[in-house]
């Protein structure tokens, strides 16, 4: 219980940020503002901790506590300053009935939690990848001394170049008790698995009707799959969180056109290259469709398009620098990628080899295992593909998730070092499961949403 | 049966053409109505599905034995090789990343902070894992190292003199 000490701690410090940054007026539900803060809060965690490495030159359990101390009372102080106590929305009286739901949601939500926790002990220890990349990391990086860096000097076989986030979020989770730390990687898995599923119903419940976007939470948070690959201790379930709270606020942004909910959202994209290298496509293509759709969308004439964009950059900037040091300054190159595939012979890069890459999903998301959501999920596409088009955020979605396709067929065509099948089975299942809650919260607002032109 | 299979599909194809032709959705028609009360439906059914896996899955996890560390093999190496920033892992074995037993990978978590540099003997110390004693006395022959600890699971620090 200790250990969830550290994300409490880290969850107020996300919160207090989130309602200084919104300030006067905060439109946001506190459901959602809660949920967003546990992401946010974690997130930073990960961050001062990476900071304090740099700074202070090791692993100093009590140097990084006080650190996280320093922030948080600084925030209260900033937060009794420049917020008003009368900043939230004022809650509407509520009925009998409304109780009675809110009840049963919370009984099942509870339920649902309970459950992923026992599945979690599926692998105690985490999956292949958890203790081999991510736990492993994680005790260089409290164990290593002033070594610490050698974690970006390790055998390629180890993926040296993947971002540190979710070993730092250990870390941070490490230091308030010191004790057993694959306990602490199976609660940051645990943690991140029910938030992504109360992000769902907090974003969705801003857009659509609350008991669909109670459905859709529930049926994210009940896939076996989910389940399975969200406890795994990989850094998959990061992503998954971020890149849905990214879309969530993506929406809020275009929808409020408020450079305060620019900035939140900012804050998030640049949070998603931290957990994983694909967050650095999502957020490139992020940025460009939205900059894109605000610079020539004719519905944002009067919007504050400059404001709107300088703040989504500040917010990217302020989270991402992390990422840009451990890039430039302490991570090898990665073998993913291919940057030049004109230096080599390549065996894939065919008709044969998207082929093959095209096949390997259809088959992925067709698997039992998920309980065919992705069904669901191309039923609704089928039926409703104009309104990606004719609703506005919709379209920047859209964009975002075809970039990333397109991407990451490049990325595996061009595979040089590997054999694609091989890569295929040990990536499909895990980029399939990130992005799920994200895809489903597409489907799902852009089905129900009500008429554009009211926006 | 063709016959039947186009005349489907031409329905269905007419169905999602006259819901994807509102270009405005100012209203909310009968027919988004229907599909959203589909949807519902279906997605009612999954959560139930879903709910019933997750029960045989909590049972199934209930009765399971307490997993064993990964590496275990690799444990009581860590404390012989306190200190030591950086190490050789020396196998026969394959080391590609499709055709690698995982070994390196294992111990290498095992031993951080050591690092382990795959099969690189020119460092001190020396983690040997092989299928055989006769291969590693081979490995450490052409070396030129020396055992300095074997385990109960036949792994072998040896080190070299620099």
């Amino acid at each position: 219980m200790i250990n969830a000490a550290a994300y409490i701690l880290s969850s107020l410090i996300g919160f207090l940020l989130i309602r200084l940054i919104l300030g006067h007026k905060i439109n946001m539900s506190f459901l959602l503002q809660g949920t967003l803060a546990i992401g946010l809060g974690i997130g930073l965690s990960g961050i001062l901790t990476f900071f304090f490495l740099i700074l202070y030159g090791a692993f100093n359990a009590a140097g990084i506590i006080s650190l996280h101390l320093f922030i948080l009372a600084l925030l209260v102080f900033l937060n009794l300053r420049h917020v008003p106590p009368a900043a939230d929305i004022q809650p509407k009286a509520m009925t009998k009935k409304a109780i009675g739901l809110c009840a049963i949601k919370t009984i099942l939500w509870i339920l649902v939690s309970v459950a992923i926790g026992i599945l979690s002990q599926q692998y105690p220890f985490g999956g292949w990848d958890a203790w081999a990349l991510y736990n492993m990391k994680a005790k260089f990086l409290i164990e290593g001394g002033r070594h610490w860096t050698d974690v970006t000097r390790l055998h390629w076989h180890t993926q040296p170049s993947y971002p540190l986030l979710l070993p730092l979020i250990n870390t941070w989770a490490f230091s308030i008790f010191q004790k057993d730390l694959i306990h602490v990687a199976s609660m940051t898995g645990i943690f991140f698995s029910i938030s992504c599923g109360l992000l769902c119903y907090a974003g969705l419940a801003m857009f659509i009707n609350r008991p669909i976007a109670f459905m859709a939470s529930l049926l994210l948070l009940t896939n076996p799959f989910y389940i399975f690959w969200g406890t795994t201790q990989y850094a998959d379930v990061l992503l998954a969180y971020y890149l849905l709270a990214s879309m969530i606020l993506l929406v809020l942004t275009l929808r409020t056109l408020q450079p305060r909910i620019a900035l939140l959202a900012g804050l998030f994209w640049g949070i998603m290259p931290l957990a994983k290298n694909e967050g650095n496509v999502f957020l490139f293509f992020l940025i460009a469709a939205t900059a894109g759709l605000l610079l020539t969308d004719k519905y944002y004439k009067n919007a504050p398009k400059r404001p709107l964009i300088q703040n989504l950059l500040i917010g990217v900037l302020l989270t991402n620098a992390m990422n840009i040091i451990f890039k430039i300054f302490m991570a090898p190159p990665t073998r993913e990628v291919l940057y030049n595939p004109l230096a080599y012979k390549l065996k894939y890069f065919n008709l044969d080899g998207v082929m093959t890459t095209t096949g390997f999903y259809f088959d992925t998301i067709r698997s039992l295992g998920w309980m065919f959501i992705w069904g669901l999920i191309a039923m609704i596409a089928v039926i409703n593909y104009r309104k990606w088009f004719i609703v506005r955020e919709s379209r920047v979605m859209g964009i975002a998730f075809l970039g990333f396709s397109f991407v990451l067929l490049y990325v595996y065509i061009s595979t040089a070092h590997f054999d694609l099948i091989w890569r295929l089975q040990c990536t499909a299942a895990r980029i399939v499961f990130y992005l799920l809650p994200a895809v489903l919260f597409f489907s799902f607002y852009t089905l129900w949403v009500k008429n554009t032109e009211d926006q | 049966m063709p016959y039947c299979k186009v005349a489907r599909l031409f329905l269905v194809n007419r169905f999602l053409l006259r819901y994807n032709a509102d270009h405005t959705y100012t209203k909310e028609n009968s027919l988004e109505k229907h599909i959203r009360l589909f949807i519902s439906i279906i997605a009612i059914l999954l959560i139930t599905a879903n709910l019933g896996v997750g029960f045989m899955n909590i049972l199934n996890q209930l009765s399971l034995r307490p997993a064993v560390d990964p590496g275990i093999e690799f444990a009581d190496l860590k404390e012989r090789l306190q200190g030591v920033r950086q190490a050789g892992f020396l196998t026969e074995a394959e080391s590609s990343a499709e055709g690698n037993d995982g070994r390196f990978l294992l111990a290498q978590y095992m031993l951080a902070p050591t690092m382990l540099d795959l099969n690189n003997p020119t460092h001190r110390y020396n983690v040997l894992h092989c299928a055989t004693p006769q291969a590693a006395i081979g490995i450490m022959k052409i070396i030129g190292a020396k055992p300095v600890y074997v385990n109960i699971f036949g792994k072998i620090i040896a080190e070299r003199s620099l």
